[in-house]
This record gives structure tokens, C-alpha cells and sequence, in this order.
């Protein structure tokens, strides 16, 4: 019997609430159970890997409290090693990219770039889709 | 073809939708009944990420309010529903089963009865078995 392939989709940024980061726990989960792992970045979602987040690693005194740094684990260093933990297939959707002044060059991750109708055929290809 | 080997009409239903800020449960709640009272398979019902917090046993809605917390408990009697919270969320928004109580040393549990915590693992042997995945968001 063949791998089950899962598509991974993620359509939040990865500062709206928490679907991004339990959608990466998902992920790793199918990958530590070697299926077959790929992952899409679609509307809001490709921001997750866009380059130079969390650079701005301020002190400054709204940044602490009580002595301790405020500081919101980053996603943007385990999504930019998805190949890592085992994804085959990192898709980003080209629309989506250009609707928010962003090219490939943008982002952390190696990538292909898919159509709508792309999409739709990975959709249609994959046994589960599971959207984040 | 999907899941050729399974032979068997059979569903695992993913709720990550929370319980008062969604219509995730009650849409969920609608499947799973409809699909049980047709002899369907329902292998799991896993509750993740926000779709977690309906697992919280002291969830007080009003009397005219959705109680899913109780509808969930009664399908899980009637049919004996698996009723799978994933741990890392529940622990998050404070739902925690007795033995992370104990690990914690938080005084007292509040898991719901009916519910019992995994990991993802658990989801994905209940996905990979089943011929169909539904997801209430």
C-alpha cells in the first residue's frame, strides 16, 4: 500500500492566533510517522515565511515586564526547516504572494510557486487536506 | 484513489473550532448524530487546538444555550464515541485530566468525563483508518 499523502494548509499568518503553530505540530507529527508530508502557503499564510521576522529583538522598556523580555516564540526558523523534519512538497500560491507585494526572493523557505488551478489539482491529488 | 484498503464507510471527525467562538460543535454534533443513526462508523472524534476548550467540564452555558460539553458526553455513552482531546491543547487552555493535574500539581482536574487526552499520534492511527476525514473549524 502507498504512502498517505497529506496536504498541510496554512492560511493564517503566523501572529493570528494559534492555527499556524498547531498546524506545524500537526505537520511534524505526520512527518515523524513518515507519510507523505507536503505543505501550502495560501492567502495570509505565506507571510509565516517570510524572511526577516523576528529581527527586531528589542529591549526596550515596553518589551519587559517584571525584568523578563517579552518575547513570542518564532515560527519562522522550524517553518523554514520543514524539509528537516520531513515535508517533500512546499507549495506557495503565486497570487497570494503577489497580492501582498511579496516574490520568492521573500521568502525562508525553498518553494514552487502554484496557480489557482494548481490548487485545485493538489487538492484533488492529496489523500487528507488539512487546513490551518 | 483515497484509502483504497478501507473497505468500510468509516469517519474521524476533527473539531478545532472553540466552543462558544464557532459553530464548529454544533455543525460537528449534527454529523456525528446523522452518521450514527445511519450505522456509520465514527472511529474518532478529536478535539484540537481551539476545539479543545469544549472538553473543559466546568463549561457553565445558559439553560437556552448549546451545552455541547453535555451532548458530546451523551454520545460517547450512547454509541461509545471516542472522545479525543489532544493534550497540548487542552493543557494550554487549562483543561487538564488527572494525571496532569497530579504532574502539575494543580489542585483538581477538570477534563470532562467521556473525554480522554492523546497526542496526535492517536489522531492520525484513527485518520489513516478511516475512509473519511471531517473537519468542523
Amino acid at each position: 500500500m502507498s504512502k498517505t499523502t497529506i496536504l498541510y494548509v496554512f492560511r493564517s499568518s503566523a501572529w493570528h492566533g494559534r492555527s499556524a503553530a498547531d498546524g506545524l505540530d500537526a505537520l511534524m507529527a505526520s512527518c515523524a510517522m513518515e507519510l507523505n508530508v507536503s505543505a501550502l502557503f495560501l492567502h495570509d499564510g505565506v507571510f509565516i515565511v517570510k524572511r526577516g521576522q523576528g529581527q527586531e529583538q528589542s529591549n526596550t522598556p515596553s518589551s519587559q515586564l517584571r525584568g523578563s523580555t517579552i518575547r513570542p516564540k518564532l515560527l519562522s526558523k522550524p517553518f523554514a526547516a520543514l524539509y528537516d523534519f520531513g515535508c517533500e512538497h512546499v507549495y506557495v500560491c503565486h497570487k497570494s504572494l503577489n497580492a501582498r507585494g511579496l516574490c520568492t526572493d521573500d521568502l525562508t523557505v525553498e518553494h514552487e510557486l502554484v496557480s489557482r488551478d494548481q490548487i485545485a489539482t493538489l487538492i484533488d491529488q492529496h489523500d487528507e487536506v488539512l487546513v490551518f | 484513489m483515497k484509502h483504497s484498503s478501507i473497505q468500510q464507510e468509516s469517519f474521524t471527525i476533527l473539531v478545532t473550532g472553540s466552543v462558544l467562538g464557532s459553530q464548529a460543535n454544533e455543525s460537528a454534533l449534527r454529523f456525528a448524530i446523522a452518521a450514527l443513526e445511519q450505522g456509520k462508523s465514527v472511529k474518532q472524534v478529536f478535539f484540537y487546538s481551539e476545539g479543545a476548550s469544549v472538553a473543559n467540564s466546568k463549561l457553565l452555558p445558559l439553560a437556552d444555550e448549546l451545552h455541547a460539553t453535555k451532548l458530546w458526553q451523551g454520545l460517547q455513552r450512547d454509541y461509545g464515541l471516542d472522545l479525543s482531546v489532544c493534550i497540548a491543547s487542552a493543557e494550554r487552555r487549562g483543561v487538564v485530566g488527572a494525571q496532569s493535574a497530579d504532574d502539575h500539581q494543580i489542585d483538581g482536574q477538570n477534563l470532562a468525563d467521556g473525554f480522554s487526552v492523546v497526542g496526535l499520534a492517536q489522531f492520525h492511527n484513527a485518520m489513516l483508518s478511516s475512509s473519511h476525514l471531517m473537519r468542523f473549524a
